[in-house]
């Protein structure tokens, strides 16, 4: 069904409003990657099912929702119009649900957050402190849409813009807007959004492209896959406006192949849009033509450079080019293009939709907006959140994150994955803006977020960092193919006790020539958390270097774990959680660690609920040295 | 994914499909790697005549891409997660056991050609970690059992498989 001009398209959608206006009630199943994982799809047939048992299919559609991020406990389902989140829903849950809530009125507490037999828990999705404090631009929608269906985009005024675009707008008059919205690119440079849309407009050249990067690559950083997989759609509908402003007739979406659910969802998006005349030729019945084509990109971190992810899309190994020459002015085979990430293609339908002024409303004034994060590491609440630029980063860590573990606390924050510098906890006021970001070392990127407690080594954390950017080093400049694995080499023996005198300043010199020559991106953020780590840790790795320590006692070769017999109450944690079968006690008698076959993996430590356990090295642990004897 | 190996197409139909166009090489050798479980030296040379690109070109995509491999492996893949989420929530651990149990070095292959062990550098799922990555899916927030378990699931199959190709 093609619609041909702009009152299809207001009209379809007003059809898709109107038909869920009318349902008594909506199960939304999240179909997140992490939802997925913990068995959702299973969930959304059995909820079908009962739905079916009960026969009010007519009237309470069950539908799969885009990520509702509070992965850490999936399954979760969300119950409209009341908005009541379900978290770690089971089969029994599903017929409960639907017999109690969607039938009988009433909420299940066993299954609402931080409910249970004797808790009444928190029925409201809003109202949960994983929700507090987010504010969606991005991931508006969440739990609403579904992301395989294109209806149930434009019934939330999904493109809307683009007819905007089309019919109201010139080509000057979106870059215009775009201009004053002050949106930068949700990339390592923070790039002016507009600039890049200006020069490629004005660029001369037989054909232009518009491309869309979905390969976040770095570790513990999903949000522009997440962003992907929850409204294709918007990407899409963002594109297009792109290539109406910059004159463009062809866009790429560089979808990595692992990332299978992007790729299908994708796919299908392609054709719902090419199916409504929303691609293709003479869309909605105006003379523009545009088409996207997904390409199914292999997994490379340098991707996340501009020049690279080009030379990949071109069919070459992903090396950088210089970048003298903006790609906007000669990208993908030589030709203007305007290329951004995920998450700068979705802010811009939101923009042309609601206006420029709206979105400066929203965030700090020099990145007005908002940041995709996900959150991972040693906090309480996993999963994607989203929250204005300018928030401080302690809000996001002990607000929607929930702070550390019981009993722990936070030591350093590291954004974006391991090419960011990590944040040591006295900085965790700064806000989440480029700036700031920068001035800590650190950078905003693609909106990792690792969170670490006290009893992590900041060491072997900046080790496992660098031996990820030397796996990932394409090799073409010799600072960051020589340097990666000297570096690599030098925290390895460092966390391993064998360091040498020097080898602290031999690092730091190492990582400084690596900012200061790598030929691109990647080789100069390289240096960042050896640089910040240096900076703020530096005492940890005097520990290890010069005392033979680890104070988090992690290093294995530097640890040894020791139980405090007066704080152990024998209650058998520790025996049961070690992997190795290392510790020896009677029930309610004090336990011992036999260290000849301790393989110092920490686990009686984190099991221990008295605080028994003591890693040698630790701060607390001098006190209890007579123990060792 | 690894599904498709049992899916009937030749070389020849990929390139065709991809109409011989020479900038969609890194998908045209996913889906020969898809179907055959590596890049044999026949295939590289084949595309190279097809696309009409010199051979160094095609053996230059296929060796830097680190997801492409020019030697037979094992039916599945197993990835254990080890980006910075999974290691905080003992990724490492789950490695060492898995190339205890299974007896294969990270990289290798086990003796029955049923398994490769691998590492993967997060798969966007560390609100649930540790995460493993059996056959394309994804096994999170795992205790060792769960893996046992799923490991021994997909020997079964592949046995099966094995004994009785499914037709095409």
């Amino acid at each position: 069904m093609k619609l041909l001009s702009l009152q299809d398209l207001e009209s379809r959608a007003e059809a898709s409003r109107e038909w869920i206006r009318g349902r008594k009630a909506v199960i939304s199943v999240c179909m997140g990657s992490g939802c997925i994982s913990a068995g959702s799809e299973a969930l959304l047939d059995l909820f079908r099912r009962a739905i079916a048992d009960e026969g009010l299919s007519e009237q309470v559609p069950v539908m799969g929702s885009g990520c509702l991020g509070f992965c850490g406990k999936g399954p979760v389902i969300l119950v409209r119009p009341e908005g009541v989140l379900y978290c770690g829903v089971d089969e029994a849950g599903v017929s409960r649900i639907v017999k109690e809530h969607i039938v009988g009125g009433k909420p299940v507490a066993k299954y609402l957050y931080g409910g249970g037999a004797k808790d009444a828990g928190i029925a409201l999705m809003d109202e949960i402190p994983f929700y507090k404090g987010q504010k969606l631009l991005v991931l508006a929608g969440r739990g609403c849409m579904d992301p395989e269906s294109i209806d149930s985009y434009m019934a939330a005024d999904g493109y809307s813009a683009l007819g905007k675009a089309l019919s109201a707008m010139s080509p000057d008059l979106i870059i215009d807007a775009i201009k004053e919205s002050g949106l930068r690119g949700r990339g390592g440079r923070g790039f002016h959004a507009w600039m890049k849309w200006e020069s490629c407009r004005m660029a001369a050249g037989p054909e232009k492209f518009v491309v869309c990067n979905c390969d976040d690559g770095a570790p513990g950083a999903y949000a522009g896959r997440t962003v992907l997989e929850n409204s294709p759609h918007a990407v899409i509908e963002a594109m297009a406006i792109g290539a109406r402003a910059v004159g463009a007739s062809m866009g790429f979406i560089y979808v990595r192949t692992e990332y299978d659910l992007a790729v299908g969802r994708v796919e299908k998006a392609l054709a719902q849009a090419r199916e409504y005349g929303l691609l293709g030729r003479g869309i909605l019945g105006t003379g523009f033509d545009f088409d996207i084509r997904a390409v199914h990109g292999e997994s490379a971190f340098i991707c996340g450079e501009s020049t690279a992810l080009i030379a990949s899309i071109e069919g070459r190994p992903a090396e950088p080019r210089h970048d003298q020459v903006h790609s906007s002015e000669k990208g993908l085979w030589g030709r203007p293009t305007l290329l951004s990430n995920v998450e700068t293609w979705a802010n811009v339908p939101p923009i042309i939709r609601n206006g420029a002024a709206w979105f400066r409303s929203v965030g700090s004034p020099s990145c007005p907006g908002t940041k995709v994060l996900t959150p991972g590491g040693r906090i309480r609440n996993l999963g994607v959140v989203e929250v204005p630029t300018g928030t401080p980063l302690s809000e996001i860590v002990f607000g929607p994150c929930g702070g550390p573990g019981p009993g722990r606390r936070i030591k350093a924050v590291q954004a974006c994955g391991p090419a960011g510098g990590l944040i040591p906890e006295r900085m965790l006021g700064t806000g989440l803006a480029y700036e700031s970001l920068e001035e800590a070392g650190a950078m905003m990127c693609t909106g990792g977020l690792i969170v670490f407690d006290d009893r992590t080594c900041i060491v072997e954390t900046v080790r496992s960092s660098i031996e990820f950017m030397s796996e990932e080093c394409c090799g073409k400049c010799s600072p960051c193919r020589e340097g990666l694995p000297r570096m690599l080499a030098l925290l390895e023996s460092i966390c391993r006790g064998r360091a040498r005198a020097g080898d602290l300043e031999f690092l730091e010199e190492i990582a400084w020539t690596l900012k200061d020559a790598s030929f691109c991106g990647l080789g100069k953020s390289a240096a960042n958390p050896v640089l910040s780590s240096l900076k703020c840790f530096r005492d940890e790795y005097v520990a290890h270097a010069d005392e033979k320590r680890c104070p988090a006692g992690v290093c294995p070769e530097l640890t040894r774990f020791v139980i405090d017999p007066e704080k152990c109450s024998g209650c058998g944690l520790c025996r049961k959680a070690c992997p190795a079968g290392a510790v020896a006690g009677a029930p309610k008698e004090a336990h011992s660690i036999k260290e000849e076959i301790c393989v110092k993996c920490g686990a009686c430590r984190d099991a221990c609920r008295k605080e028994a356990v003591f890693a040698s090295g630790t701060a607390a642990f001098p006190v209890q040295r007579q123990l060792l004897r | 994914m690894q599904d498709t190996l049992l899916e009937k197409h030749s070389v020849e139909e990929i390139l065709a499909r991809h109409m011989y166009e020479d900038f969609e090489i890194i998908e045209i050798l996913q889906e020969i790697q898809r179907m055959e479980g590596y890049l044999s030296e026949k295939n590289l040379v084949l595309t190279s005549k097809r696309l009409r690109i010199p051979l160094s070109r095609v053996y230059g995509i296929a060796t830097f891409y680190k997801n492409f491999t020019l030697v037979p492996r094992g039916k599945y893949t197993l990835q254990v997660c080890t980006g910075a989420g999974c290691l905080a929530k003992g990724g490492m651990k789950i490695l060492d056991r898995l190339r205890n149990t299974l007896q294969v070095k990270v990289g290798g292959t086990t003796s029955d050609r049923m398994f490769n062990l691998e590492t993967v550098r997060c798969v966007g799922c560390c609100g649930r970690a540790p995460v493993v990555v059996a056959a394309g899916k994804i096994v999170s927030g795992v205790d060792f059992g769960e893996i046992l378990e799923a490991i021994e699931n997909l020997r079964k199959r592949g046995r099966d498989e094995i004994a009785q190709p499914a037709r095409s």
